[in-house]
């Protein structure tokens, strides 16, 4: 037994490595044309400018505290420090947005933030058990892989291509979390690597694409020879799950006028791309990757960029990220089509696309109201709201609050039954749970629920760190004699990363003297900060 | 509650000011129930997660070979049976219709799940809204303090575009009040934090976020609406005799079905209770023999005290799975997965009782008469809650979708 999972390991090792060094090959003898990011980003900036015409004046730069938290976030997932803030603020240097993006870039907080946006990305829909996805194995993968750098081409090339026990080989979690169903693991594939919405046509053809049904299941076919096994009672393991290859076998389709009768699919991608049907598993799926991988494909590096670019800007080319409909006509095509075609030369360099696009002064613009997703306005070039993912809304109330993540006198119920998509335990499990959400939903698509407003409303967690006793900020800066100012000051500072503007003082004071008790209407300010929608917006 | 979702400034304030003018909350709420009781129907889903076996259910075929080593029992109406251990669900079947040719082609969980609660199949584009949204979306009253929708112990599925009003407010554990909901300050004083909160938000709102500022203000005026509402005391299992709650059974199920009662008597549009475990690949007797009674005693405990109370009229009780299983027991001494005949019971709210609906063969490898699909069944949920099953809604994907496509209503149900 021992001797066939440390065969099936060095495998799924050797094989990965294998696929990657022949992608890198194919990289290094395409042509070049990598355009530095600054350079890019510049670019960027004059197509949107052209694109808009010169009809209404371009939005002011957002001043540095706002930069420095959108920025802070989107690359880290995580708010500056009271350090930091004050650093960049006082920092003279003309390039500083430019170094404080390079800094983040090389942070291991990046790595852990993208890491975990593509875990939540690829699995959120599946109900699958701890024992089909291997949760934690998966999360530090992705993480590694982001850490590296590695091509966005290498990373879907080891996860479409993977083969091996998923607690030993952890790109094998991304197919048996969709319990090996090759209909399922087609569908996702399309959707999240290409932005295509292929699985309509599971069916029928598809009524507002051009997609046939038989191409669908042409799709399906490369996964037609993988299959999911579980292995029992292997000590210690639990039950894990692995995907091997069939020796022999075709992924069917149902013919459609006579469900008895079935139908061998070919496995031929959307492009035309075709491999014989006798292909094995692991040449029909390193096939696959590399159709999905190639630049011949339009939708590949338009599905990234349009994610990425919706995850920065707060809207997208396309209305969603995961639609992007061969007959849908993007905003600003010109400008999808020049990003897309640069990072595809960069052999899809994440972090050159980061650079690229935080660079752009578009992006360092003053938030903008997103148009109505219905009407046909082009949205300025700037930045639109974007709500928190929960895993950030938890390090801004760490950062906020100023609590123990492991502090287990501090109540975090759990729910009796948690999906499989939260592993923490403890608070940050609680504050994830309240906010958890599929990355790739369209940022309309996202609300507040009652279950979080109750808990920045009334949780014991809120609670007893704005109150003005016990072991807070509120309490040490009370007994510290710090002036109604500082105080005022120092909550803004903790909550949005910013000074309050006049008005907000005004505000803050009138309550102040509006309320008998001062220690109370401290709490209530503190409160009040931590519950605005300013502490779960990306501004 | 406007369409939005929106409390409106003057209803809030109305609520608030009840006790100014002599009368207790509670008597002012109580004839607001009472008024809200008589005019509006509700629905109470008890979800079998996993699917159930119809041959361990309602649906046995004493003698056959495919039955196995389970048998059947009579029940309080002659001529219907159903499986050993549903003795407290025996004594209620005049009051429920089974419907044993229900048939599907889904037998994966998470498909059959979704056809089951939208009565659609999944399709790539479209994501549609389970029926406790779409139901509390046509029913829910307006100026209501509570979720329209409640889910206990499961998340069931989502609103989609109907809006997050009518997405499901999930409590965990019925056997205490859901988390937060208490608010560790009085009254007065979370008014006057939400009424700093409103002015602080704004500078925000004025810089490029108005949509999003209007959005949270309205989950927190809906949030604190239900937060400083005596009407919350529906979620607080505490305050019902302790007769009451043995008769449930104190299984999280049972009171898990006695928080549907006082949720729905409360003016609660529509509640899901989940039941988990029914997925018997394997071992299923031992399974089953601990899955079964509180089951069967919440289900049965909750008809009754409906009827006794009056509500059954007015609130449809659903049991359903996402499929049945398989007439063959297989090597670990379980049942796979079968869409193609199971079977489901319905109470209350103009379904005639005391009947079954259609049929499977001698050995219940398909259904032999009155096949019933899943959109004729919400085609017929439609009619006993006297909605418009072809209404149609602005979908996601840019194109109107009515509430149910295709499918008849199942008049024998009706009687």
């Amino acid at each position: 037994m021992t001797l066939r999972w440390l065969r099936m390991r060095g495998a799924c090792e050797s094989l990965v490595m294998v696929l990657c060094l022949g992608i890198q090959a194919q990289g290094a003898d395409a042509p070049r044309s990598v355009v530095a990011e600054v350079e890019m980003a510049k670019q960027i900036d004059a197509a949107l400018v052209k694109a808009i015409g010169q009809a209404a004046p371009l939005p002011s730069l957002a001043d540095d505290a706002t930069f420095l938290r959108r920025v802070s976030l989107d690359l880290t997932g995580k708010l500056p420090s009271p350090k930091e803030v004050e650093e960049f603020l006082a920092d003279r240097r003309p390039d500083k947005r430019a170094r404080k993006i390079e800094q983040l870039l090389g942070s291991e907080a990046y790595a852990v933030n993208w890491g975990r946006y593509w875990r939540d990305a690829l699995t959120y829909h599946t109900p699958a058990s701890g024992n089909y996805l291997r949760w934690d194995l998966f999360n530090n993968w992705l993480v590694e892989q982001v850490r590296k750098n590695r091509s966005w081409g290498e990373i879907v090339t080891a996860l479409v291509t993977a083969t091996g026990i998923n607690d030993e080989c952890a790109p094998v979690n991304y197919l048996t979390a969709q319990f090996g169903n090759p209909i399922e693991i087609a569908g996702t594939t399309s959707r999240v690597f290409l932005g295509v919405q292929i699985q309509c046509a599971q069916c029928h053809d598809a009524k507002t694409e051009p997609w046939k049904r038989e191409q669908f299941h042409e799709l399906v076919a490369f996964f037609g020879r993988a299959k999911i096994i579980q292995h029992k009672d292997v000590g210690g393991r639990a039950t894990p799950y692995a995907i091997e290859g069939r020796v022999e076998g075709q992924y069917q389709m149902t013919a459609k006028r006579d469900i008895s009768r079935l139908i061998a699919m070919p496995p031929r991608f959307l492009t035309g791309e075709s491999v014989s049907m006798e292909a094995s598993d692991q040449e029909r799926r390193s096939a696959l990757a590399r159709f999905l991988t190639s630049p011949k494909n339009p939708w590949f590096a338009r599905a990234y960029v349009n994610r990425m670019w919706t995850a920065l800007m707060g809207w997208g080319f396309y209305p969603g990220v995961n639609d992007l409909g061969a007959s849908a006509e993007p905003k600003f095509p010109e400008v999808l089509d020049l990003v897309a075609k640069e990072w595809t030369a960069t052999g899809y360099d994440m972090k050159w696309l980061f650079r690229a696009l935080a660079n752009t002064e578009a992006y360092q613009r003053r938030l903008v109201p997103r148009p109505n997703a219905e009407s046909a306005d082009m949205p300025q070039p700037s930045v639109c709201p974007n709500r928190l993912r929960p895993e950030q809304v938890f390090e801004a109330m760490v950062r906020a609050l100023g609590f123990d993540e492991n502090d287990k006198s501090i109540p975090a119920p759990a729910p009796s039954e948690a999906p499989a998509v939260s592993r923490h335990t403890g608070l940050r499990h609680m504050i994830y749970y309240a906010f958890k959400v599929d990355p790739s939903l369209s940022v309309d698509e996202v609300q507040g629920t009652i279950p979080q407003a109750l808990l920045m409303m009334n949780s014991v967690l809120v609670n007893t760190f704005v109150a003005a006793n016990g072991k807070t900020f509120l309490a040490d800066a009370i007994a510290k004699n710090m002036s109604e100012e500082d105080i005022l000051l120092g909550m803004y500072e903790r909550t949005l990363a910013r000074r309050p503007t006049g008005e907000e003082m005004n505000i803050c004071r009138r309550y102040l003297q509006k309320v008998n008790d001062r220690k109370e209407a401290l709490e209530d300010v503190f409160w009040s900060l931590i519950n605005t929608t300013e502490f779960l917006t990306k501004r | 509650m406007n369409r939005e979702g929106a409390l409106s400034r003057r209803s809030f304030l109305r609520w608030v000011g009840a006790g100014a003018f002599g009368l207790s909350w509670l008597d002012y709420l109580t004839l607001h129930a009472e008024e809200l009781r008589k005019a509006h129907k509700a629905c109470i889903l008890l979800w079998m997660s996993g699917g159930p076996s119809q041959f361990e259910t309602f649906d046995p075929k004493p003698g056959a070979e495919t039955q196995g080593p389970t048998k059947a029992i009579t029940t309080a109406v002659p001529g219907i049976a159903v499986a050993e251990h549903w003795t407290k669900v025996a004594g209620v079947t005049k009051d429920l219709a089974v419907i044993r040719s229900m048939t599907s082609k889904e037998g994966n969980h998470g498909r059959a799940t979704y056809l089951l609660h939208t009565g659609y199949t999944p399709s790539g584009g479209v994501v549609h809204p389970g029926i406790g949204s779409v139901v509390a979306n046509e029913l829910g009253p307006q100026d209501f303090d509570l979720p329209h929708f409640v889910s206990i112990q499961g998340q069931s599925v989502g609103p989609s575009f109907l809006g997050v009003q009518y997405a499901p407010f999930v409590v965990s554990e019925p056997n205490r009040p859901p988390d937060n909901l208490a608010t560790p300050v009085a009254g007065p004083r979370l008014e006057r934090r939400l009424g700093l909160l409103d002015e602080l938000e704004g500078s925000f709102a004025r810089n490029g976020a108005a949509e999003q500022v209007r959005d949270h203000q309205a989950l927190y005026r809906q949030t604190a609406h239900m937060v400083l509402s005596p009407r919350v005391r529906a979620f607080d299992l505490a305050a019902e005799p302790a007769k009451v709650r043995d008769a449930y059974g104190r299984s999280s199920f049972g009171q898990g079905c006695l928080m549907a009662r006082r949720l729905v008597e409360a003016g609660v549009t529509f509640v899901e209770v989940q039941s988990t475990g029914w997925d018997t690949h394997g071992n299923e007797l031992a399974t089953l023999k601990k899955l079964i009674p509180p089951v069967d005693q919440g289900m049965a405990a909750l008809v009754a005290d409906l009827k006794s109370r009056g509500l059954l009229e007015n609130t449809l009780v659903i049991w359903m799975g996402e499929f049945g299983r398989m007439p063959q027991i297989n090597l670990t001494g379980g049942r796979d997965h079968f869409p193609s005949a199971f079977n489901l019971t319905l109470a209350g709210c103009g379904v005639k009782g005391g009947q079954v609906i259609g049929a499977t063969d001698k050995l219940g490898t398909a259904v032999a008469e009155r096949p019933v699909t899943v959109p004729d069944l919400f085609c017929t949920f439609c009619q006993l809650l006297g909605i418009d099953p072809r209404k149609e809604n602005q979908s996601n994907v840019g194109r109107p979708i009515p509430i149910v496509e295709g499918g008849e209503v199942v008049r024998e149900v009706l009687g």
